[in-house]
């Protein structure tokens, strides 16, 4: 019966692929501000940033993804996302386009995926050049395995262990 | 059935904003029996509650009404007169509706209570042979004074639905699941409306409705509150930018727009403040019931009540406020009897006041009881180990009676239910000082005691050092720092040592572990980068309280203090316990806030340092701090051969300033220092030593400054040479009679004048 609901993606580039999320969860889009750091927190929040008077913490999806770090020419956006709890940003390389699409033509993810990366997408979207990976905003959102990571050393151990996304997406495109 | 839920939730909302009501009108009604109209209101409101609970069938809440407006018929019309049993059984019927009431919001049902017993005794009363009333009634006249200032208080409408607001929350939260967070609490923003309003007519209509008044979610008004805090920034950049331009027009509106930012800042700063009288409304029926069980008389008078400070605040002291008149009541105030014995009158008074005073909200408890047996609290603190023999004799009236603020203090002779169990007058210092307010105690023995509570008037905003760790800043709350060090090469060779793999210094003897921020925020990675930072010219080292622990933190530089605005972190980052906030500083850019505690416990958890904090902690952990703060002097030259020294404890902090910045004011000397006027006492004249001149040979070299507290007000003393702070036992001194002056003792092989600089300043006024 949610086949047929209307969805509104609000789409973004992170490295080579193109993702999603629905625009119902976000709040605004706003380019990339000063951010300061946060010394033990968990590797995948870049920073803290100053949203109109709010302190916003800041995640970056390149980093979620595991996906090699953002070259210094990318300016970067910030997707400020709704969640629980109050705000968060995801900071991603660009913002692209809102599209208009039905419920049923998101597919669900496939099997072949990383397990991290399947944890965090909803769903693909088959477009006629490329592929989109919709987003699950709350689990993106949601990273409070950070005491893992501190225990493990906290300094960025994820580059040790990229076990690339990139390779088994490369496969789904082809 | 939903429309049935819809009516029974607006049939709690108006009932328990009425019941609010009703305690204040039981206890006028008791001093003032012949205001009439007040008797109406209470019997109307129970009616009309009776009446409503038929209607939804509540039988149990029907009963309890039922029996209530009985005899409060019996009351209106005049066949019984409203003496304190009767008044205390109708108070207990309005607690008891307001129990089911309670339920039936939590749980939809009556509940299991059982008010049979209720029930009996109001019927019983209604059918008592009362005694014929007295022709004039006694308290009459005191009554009525304390009617006025009930009527001349705020709102009393705005504050039953605050009241009723914070009881539905908490109602809510085990349903909703919203944790306690006390600005979950919704406000209510009220225009402060006539008093008349609250009397019958408006009693009637839905209270809410009156007065033009919405209610607002604190958030909302915390977001208005950054959002404006944002323009404020804007606004000041855009100032800048005028400078450069020169268009007219847009000079002009540049000005708007800044006049216009700093009415809507003001604006939103009005909104979250409430007056607090708001919160003192409940202190008549408080007075009365405890007055009542201890068997006194007394008359609460209220001045001040519309000194305004933040909600939040008014929450955090409603709890020691209270606790401070219970103890007033309790000890202070004698019973009837004996006040009629030493010629007081037999009621007594307790008077509480409010005001504002150098950017803080005072306010003051006085009642005219007995006041503070000194002797007792020094038997007693003797006999609690409290008090050693030797301080006893050394302390002065004020000083012992200060020791009722220690843990495990009481002077009742014996525990009553209302106070005596010594948890009582440090738990509310502590709540005090917690929200960064200061508790004082004034004691006139035989005539009664004055508390002052100074609190600031907002929370959001606090005192903070700011500190730099690898190009990092980061905010301290000054609330846990202790001092400030900073330990040049030479000392920091012969001071850093090592115990059990944890650097440490000794600190007047004591031992003080240290913790370098840049290693506990894993700033720099590779571990001997502490040595690298410990081997540095100049190490900085801030000495923090956290709890049991003091230590001493590492940083790279300590910047400045600020005042600094405080804004929640997310949840993710608060879990880590190392962040308890965060600030915006004035460039726009997010500065951490530390959390001191968490960070001492994270160092805690470290095996290494806990032996050191165990051996540091061990010898009498609260003991240890009053002990070093007795003995620790502050030596400084004010001549080149005369050297004096001056308790630590009088001294606030120590400041540079170049000889030119002297001004000459018709008072005396005076500096400007951090934008405020700082008044100069030349420390040599006062003391008379040095008569020559002040002037210094090298007018470059900058003079040192100690600042000091004398009568609320900071003074800054010129010394020639600060030297060193040392420990002195106080069995070195001997005391001696000279005036501003606490003895002298023999420090480094040199005889020296310990200064007692409020008595040098007050004896210096007086001449």
């Amino acid at each position: 019966m949610t086949q047929t609901k209307n969805i509104r993606l609000c789409t973004f580039r992170l490295g080579e692929f193109s993702m999603a999320l629905d625009v119902a969860g976000i709040q605004e889009v706003i380019r990339q501000q000063p951010l300061t750091p946060v010394p033990l927190a968990n590797g995948l929040i870049c920073g803290l940033m100053n949203l109109r008077g709010k302190v916003v913490m800041v995640i970056d999806l390149r980093k979620r993804f595991r996906i090699s770090s953002r070259h210094e020419s990318i300016a970067g956006t910030n997707i400020i996302f709704k969640k629980a709890d109050g705000i968060v940003s995801f900071l991603v390389d660009e913002v692209d386009d809102v599209l208009n699409l039905q419920e049923n033509a998101i597919d669900p993810p496939p099997a072949i995926m990383d397990e991290v990366a399947r944890e965090l997408v909803r769903g693909t979207v088959q477009l006629p050049r490329k592929l989109l990976l919709v987003l699950d905003g709350a689990k993106c959102a949601n990273v409070s395995a950070m005491n893992n990571v501190l225990r493990s050393g906290f300094q960025n151990k994820q580059t040790q262990n990229q076990r690339t996304v990139l390779a088994d997406k490369k496969d789904l495109k082809a | 059935m939903s429309d049935n839920d819809e009516f029974i939730r607006e049939f709690l909302e108006e009932s328990s904003e009425n019941l609010d009501l009703l305690d204040q009108d039981f206890v006028a009604l008791e001093s003032n029996p012949d205001d009439e109209e007040r008797l109406a209101n209470v019997f109307r409101t129970i009616h009309t509650i009776k009446g409503t609970s038929g209607f939804f069938n509540f039988s149990k809440l029907g009963a309890i009404a039922h029996a209530g407006e009985n005899l409060l018929g019996l009351l209106r019309d005049g066949t019984l007169w409203l003496d304190q049993e009767i008044t205390s059984a109708l108070l207990q019927c309005v607690d008891s509706i307001r129990e089911v009431l309670t339920q039936i919001e939590q749980t939809g049902a009556e509940g299991s209570g059982d008010y049979r017993a209720l029930n009996e005794r109001l019927t019983l009363l209604a059918k008592k042979q009362q005694a014929p009333r007295p022709s004039e009634p006694i308290h009459s006249d005191e009554a009525s004074m304390v009617m006025e200032n009930d009527t001349v208080g705020p709102d009393p409408v705005a504050d039953s639905v605050i009241e009723n607001q914070i009881l539905q929350s908490q109602a809510k939260e085990p349903v909703e699941l919203i944790p306690p967070v006390p600005t979950l609490l919704e406000t209510e923003v009220v225009e402060t409306s006539p008093p008349q309003e609250a009397t019958s007519s408006g009693r009637e209509t839905h209270a809410t409705s009156a007065g033009g008044s919405v209610r607002v979610d604190v958030r909302m008004l915390d977001d208005l509150m950054s959002l404006v805090g944002e323009l404020v920034l804007a606004r000041n950049q855009l100032l800048q930018f005028s400078t450069t331009i020169q268009d007219r027009n847009y000079q002009s509106v540049t000005q708007r727009v800044n006049q216009i930012t700093s009415d809507l800042q003001e604006g939103i700063m009005k909104t979250r403040m409430q007056p607090i009288g708001s919160m003192w409304s409940k202190f008549p029926r408080v007075v009365r019931d405890l007055a009542v069980s201890c068997k006194k008389e007394v008359r609460l008078v209220m001045e001040g009540q519309d000194t305004e400070l933040d909600r939040t605040l008014l929450e955090a002291i409603k709890d020691p406020l209270t606790h401070l008149i219970r103890n007033s009541i309790d000890h202070g105030i004698e019973t009837p009897e004996q006040r009629r014995r030493i010629g007081k009158n037999p009621e007594g008074t307790l008077l509480l006041r409010s005001f504002h005073e150098g950017g803080l909200v005072n306010i003051e408890i006085t009642d005219d009881g007995g006041g503070i047996s000194v002797e007792r609290v020094r038997d007693r603190a003797l006999r609690q180990g409290i008090l050693t023999p030797e301080q006893s004799h050394r302390w002065n009236s004020d000083e012992l009676v200060q020791l009722i603020f220690r843990p495990g203090f009481s002077t009742a002779e014996q525990v009553s239910d209302v106070s005596g169990r010594g948890v009582g007058m440090d738990v509310v210092r502590t709540n005090i000082e917690r929200i960064g307010g200061s508790i004082e105690l004034k004691n006139h023995p035989g005539h009664g005691t004055t508390v002052s509570v100074k609190i600031p008037l907002t929370l959001a905003i606090i005192p903070a050092m700011m500190v730099t760790c690898c190009n990092q800043s980061f905010a301290i709350p000054q609330a846990s720092v202790v001092e400030l060090l900073s330990l040049c090469r030479g000392e920091s060779k012969r001071f850093i040592e090592t115990i059990h793999e944890t650097p440490v210094v000794r600190l007047r003897g004591q031992i003080l572990p240290l913790v370098v921020l840049a290693e506990q925020l894993q700033l720099c990675e590779a571990r001997d980068m502490r040595d690298s930072i410990l081997a540095q010219e100049t190490v900085e080292v801030i000495v923090l309280q956290a709890d049991q622990l003091r230590f001493g933190l590492v940083v790279d530089s300590i910047r400045n203090a600020e005042e600094i605005v405080v804004k929640p972190l997310d949840p993710l980052i608060g879990a880590l316990r190392v962040y308890s906030g965060a600030t915006i500083m004035g460039d726009g850019n997010v500065t951490l806030i530390l959390d001191i505690t968490g960070i001492a416990s994270r160092c805690i958890s470290d095996a290494d340092l806990k032996h050191v904090s165990d051996a540091v902690t061990q010898p009498q952990p609260t003991e240890s701090t009053t002990v070093l703060a007795d003995a620790s002097l502050l030596l400084c030259s004010i001549d080149h051969e005369t050297y004096i020294a001056i308790p630590l404890d009088q001294i606030r902090r120590l400041e540079e300033i170049g000889f030119r910045d002297l001004e000459r004011s018709a008072s005396g000397d005076v500096v400007q220092c951090r934008g405020e006027i700082l008044p100069i006492v030349h420390l040599g004249r006062a003391l008379g030593r040095n008569t020559a001149s002040s002037r210094p040979a090298n007018e470059s070299r900058p003079l040192p400054v100690i600042v000091s507290m004398t009568s609320g007000k900071e003074i800054g003393l010129v010394v020639d040479r600060i030297l060193d702070v040392v420990s002195c036992p106080t069995a070195n001194r001997t005391s001696l009679s000279t005036p501003g002056l606490l003895g002298q003792a023999i420090i480094n092989n040199r005889v020296t004048d310990i200064v007692d600089i409020p008595r040098l300043l007050n004896q210096r006024v007086m001449t």
